[in-house]
């Protein structure tokens, strides 16, 4: 074997092409989308499967859309608010609560999309909490589609890398699922046995606890305490660079997720869900201005202290006044 | 700006180094850890200030073990600093060398008895007196079982030999030296100190990186590609058995076979991987696997089978007990002791004791037939039965060693000979069967990864002499490029899975 160091210079550069270029390929293999929805089966997260459900195999129309975080999820009634709807309309008008706990706008995006490529909403409500956040969120890696993963924002995104090396095993594993299922005992296709029907919601029942709890007011209270002195560098934004280095992946997501729904001609208005005793403005509302209408639930109803299941969620009790509530409210965004 | 862009880095370098222990098949090993230590490492070679090099990787091997675990890290200083000072002390009061020694080696016992076996001890005296004595679980210091034994070594060694002479650094990066720190191999002080005492001398060549970062990339493929693919098969099959559910016969087989080659893979693609990192940093690491399965008898499978661990316990524990200079019975119960330690040395339970009596009482079993065969040619059995036999009674023996209880083992044992109640067969998966029987495959049948590059840590430049013409690894060639890449691919594809290492829990 020849000695010198070039020798050894090719034979490295081809292992690390070959890796590379395999792992390219890898992550290009086709597979069924409802397997990669149904992959994320992790607690609440499992509600993946139904938002593609929902979409993709059930024919009812989706009017409205929410799209959250768990403040959304464990708020927001669909079905209450669509009967509150209906009331006003005579058309009879469809709304679904897409949200899946965690903050994360990139998650959001990848909802936001896969929905306007299979319905036709007229109205997305996205949440908005008191502020964005600095991390995305953990489970996009399971959603996206490779492309998505790849143009998600470089700066500061603390999980860009994570969700790419996520990526060709994910293929790998659903393009087997899809082609060779028989080595597979646990895949089988939609059954509409096992569907759970136009309406999932988390607001009476989630995880099978019932959320009928109430909190005294001191607890909220030391709870809030805790929270604001806990995220002072978040709350406290005073310079527009900290809010570039640290919030720009979640906001560039945002307004993606925005440009995607006015290229469908989809009308966004941002709903206002933060935790107990929050400001009664979000941080970053100038930002949010820009790109949409913010709604604000009334001071009055949030700060009752017998609405809240914990600090950051609303109770069974709360749903439904806010699920009320926002049925009045939203009437007039909605384009008729 | 630049200001946010350190907090961010330093964060980020903070949480990566503070984190939990770094594990060698992991991104922030592979792309953080070792990149930046190669490159200084590298540096200093190349600008002949060789004089930095064991400084440099005994602070690696701080700034690896220590830093994720620096609430434990007292533990393994104490140990090398009270080793060194017994060693120390030895060479000044020569008339009082013993009481060192028993010093010393009581201290070593000690420190793994507090730290491995209190609540072992604690439990079985509580069961047998009927008190019901409370004493807190430690988690176990990594690596502690390792590095005690490599420095009982050196201590009794010392006594042995008054010749031996090493300093304080070269002596902590023998003990703490990172590949070898967490899971072995156990490394002897003559293996190890005579390198590390000429690093700077040492000639670190393309070649031998090459076979370092090639023998590295295949100890990860074999950990995460193989091994932990094995997992969950074997730990769904021993966790019914835990439970008191009993599988059919197959299943039972699939489990414990799925266990069996998941251990070799796991453990050995750590020391493949130890093996390749020390290459990288110009240090030979013995070998520790040299394809167990392959083993003809069961004397054979543990000159095999974590051949440092082996070699120690002869060395210094089965000699120091008389070994066969006693006669046949004297011999036999110094075998059967001597399991029983080695069997305690992987674990506080009654499982490894009673694999470790296994283990004492095949190879008692497999002496005595030696010893009829020669005296009386008594059944000659051939080679392939007596691989079939030695792996079948290894695979049973690993059933005690994997289940967390001995009703759990022996209910899985007599679903294994279809003794229990019969049950419906599961049906398993093809991707399960298929993986097995390429598992089984591997091990019977193709070369290990050190035979694969004729890895010989005895033999000084080994790999200079290597040429094309002997097999294995060719850099020359490009197909061996074109398998290492595709090894390469497979094992980042699995990176992101959480991962340990089976041996990190002895």
């Amino acid at each position: 074997m020849k000695s010198n160091k070039f020798v050894f210079f090719k034979f490295w550069l081809v292992v690390a092409s070959v890796a590379f270029f395999l792992l390219v390929v890898i992550c290009l293999l086709p597979h069924n989308t409802y397997l990669r929805y149904k992959s994320l089966d992790i607690g609440t997260y499992a509600k993946a499967k139904w938002i593609y459900e929902r979409t993709v195999f059930d024919e009812t129309p989706i009017d409205i859309a929410f799209i959250g975080t768990s403040h959304t999820l464990n708020s927001i009634d669909s079905n209450i608010v669509e009967d509150g709807f209906n009331q006003y309309y005579p058309k009879k008008i469809h709304i679904v609560n897409f949200a899946i706990p965690h903050f994360g706008r990139d998650l959001h995006l990848v909802l936001t999309k896969f929905l306007l490529v299979h319905k036709k909403p007229k109205l997305l409500v996205v949440e908005v909490r008191e502020s964005e956040a600095r991390d995305m969120h953990p489970a996009t890696h399971y959603l996206a589609e490779p492309l998505d993963l790849l143009s998600a924002p470089l700066f500061v995104n603390l999980r860009y890398a994570s969700n790419l090396s996520q990526l060709p095993l994910r293929q790998f594993s659903l393009f087997f699922k899809t082609y060779f299922p028989y080595l597979f005992n646990d895949i089988s296709g939609f059954n509409r046995s096992d569907y759970l029907g136009s309406h999932l919601n988390y607001t009476l029942i989630n995880s099978g606890r019932s959320r009928d709890v109430t909190l005294s007011f001191e607890y909220l209270q030391s709870e809030k305490e805790k929270y604001n002195k806990d995220n002072k560098s978040k709350l406290d934004r005073n310079n527009d660079l900290k809010t570039f280095v640290f919030f720009n992946a979640n906001r560039s997501s945002l307004v993606s997720l925005c440009e995607q729904a006015a290229l469908h001609n989809v009308k966004v208005i941002f709903l206002y869900l933060p935790h107990y005793g929050a400001s009664g403005v979000p941080v970053d509302a100038t930002f949010y201005k820009t790109l949409a209408e913010i709604i604000t639930p009334p001071q009055s109803l949030l700060s009752k202290a017998d609405i809240w299941f914990d600090f950051g969620h609303l109770n069974a009790k709360g749903a439904k006044k806010m699920s009320n509530w926002l049925s009045k409210k939203i009437h007039k965004h909605y384009d008729y | 700006m630049v200001r946010y862009l350190c907090l961010f880095i330093g964060n980020s370098v903070l949480l990566i180094l503070m984190g939990r222990l770094m594990l060698f098949p992991e991104f922030k090993f592979v792309f953080i850890f070792l990149p930046i230590l190669g490159g200084v490492f590298y540096f200093f070679y190349s600008k002949n200030r060789s004089n930095y090099l064991v400084s440099l990787l005994l602070i690696a091997s701080v700034i690896f073990y220590a830093l994720p675990n620096w609430s434990d890290s007292y533990i393994i200083i104490s140990s090398i600093v009270f080793n060194y000072a017994c060693y120390k002390v030895m060479h000044i009061w020569k008339n009082k060398e013993k009481l060192i020694l028993y010093s010393g080696v009581a201290f070593n016992l000690l420190l793994i008895c507090y730290f491995k076996y209190s609540f072992f001890i604690v439990g079985n005296i509580s069961y047998i007196t009927g008190h019901s004595w409370h004493f807190e679980k430690f988690i176990l210091p990594v690596g502690i079982s390792f590095y005690t034994f490599q420095q009982i070594a050196f201590l009794v060694d010392c006594y042995r030999d008054k010749s031996i002479s090493y300093n304080f650094k070269e002596y902590s990066l023998f003990v703490s030296f990172f590949p070898q720190l967490i899971a072995g191999p156990i490394v002897h002080h003559k293996e190890l100190m005579p390198q590390l005492m000429k690093l700077s001398d040492q000639k670190i060549s393309s070649k031998l990186v090459s076979f370092g970062v090639a023998i590295f990339i295949v100890g990860i493929f074999k950990k995460l590609v193989l091994a932990d693919n094995f997992a969950p098969i074997s730990d769904t099959v021993f966790g019914q058995f835990n439970d008191g559910v009993i599988l059919d016969s197959m299943s039972a087989w699939i489990g414990a076979v799925s266990y069996s080659l998941q251990l070799y893979f796991d453990f050995s693609a750590y020391s493949d991987m130890a093996v390749g990192l020390g290459l990288m940093f110009g240090i030979q690491l013995p070998i520790n696997f040299n394809s167990p399965y392959k083993a003809i008898s069961v004397i054979d499978f543990w000159r095999r089978w974590h051949i440092t661990l082996s070699t120690f316990l002869r060395d210094y524990l089965y000699i120091a007990l008389g070994g066969n200079r006693h006669g046949n019975i004297r011999r036999y119960t110094n075998l059967l002791l001597t399991m029983l330690i080695g069997g305690l040395w992987h674990g506080a339970g009654w499982g490894f004791v009673i694999w470790g009596g296994i283990h004492g009482c095949y190879l008692i079993i497999n002496h005595a037939y030696r010893y009829m065969y020669k005296q009386y040619k008594f059944l000659l059995l051939p080679g392939y039965l007596c691989q079939v036999i030695t792996i079948l009674a290894v695979i049973l023996a690993w059933v005690f060693f994997r289940s967390e209880d001995l009703t759990g083992a022996l209910l899985m044992i007599k679903s294994m000979f279809f003794l229990g109640e019969m049950r419906a067969i599961t049906v398993w998966p093809s991707l399960d069967l298929i993986f097995i029987v390429m598992g089984l495959f591997t091990v019977f049948f193709l070369p290990n990864t050190l035979q694969f590059f004729a890895y010989k840590p005895d033999k000084k430049l080994w790999y200079e002499g290597f040429n094309c013409s002997m097999g294995g690894v060719c850099f020359s060639k490009y197909h061996y490029g074109v398998m290492l890449g595709f090894l390469a691919a497979i094992s980042l594809m699995f990176m992101p899975k959480q991962t340990v290492f089976i041996y990190f829990n002895f």
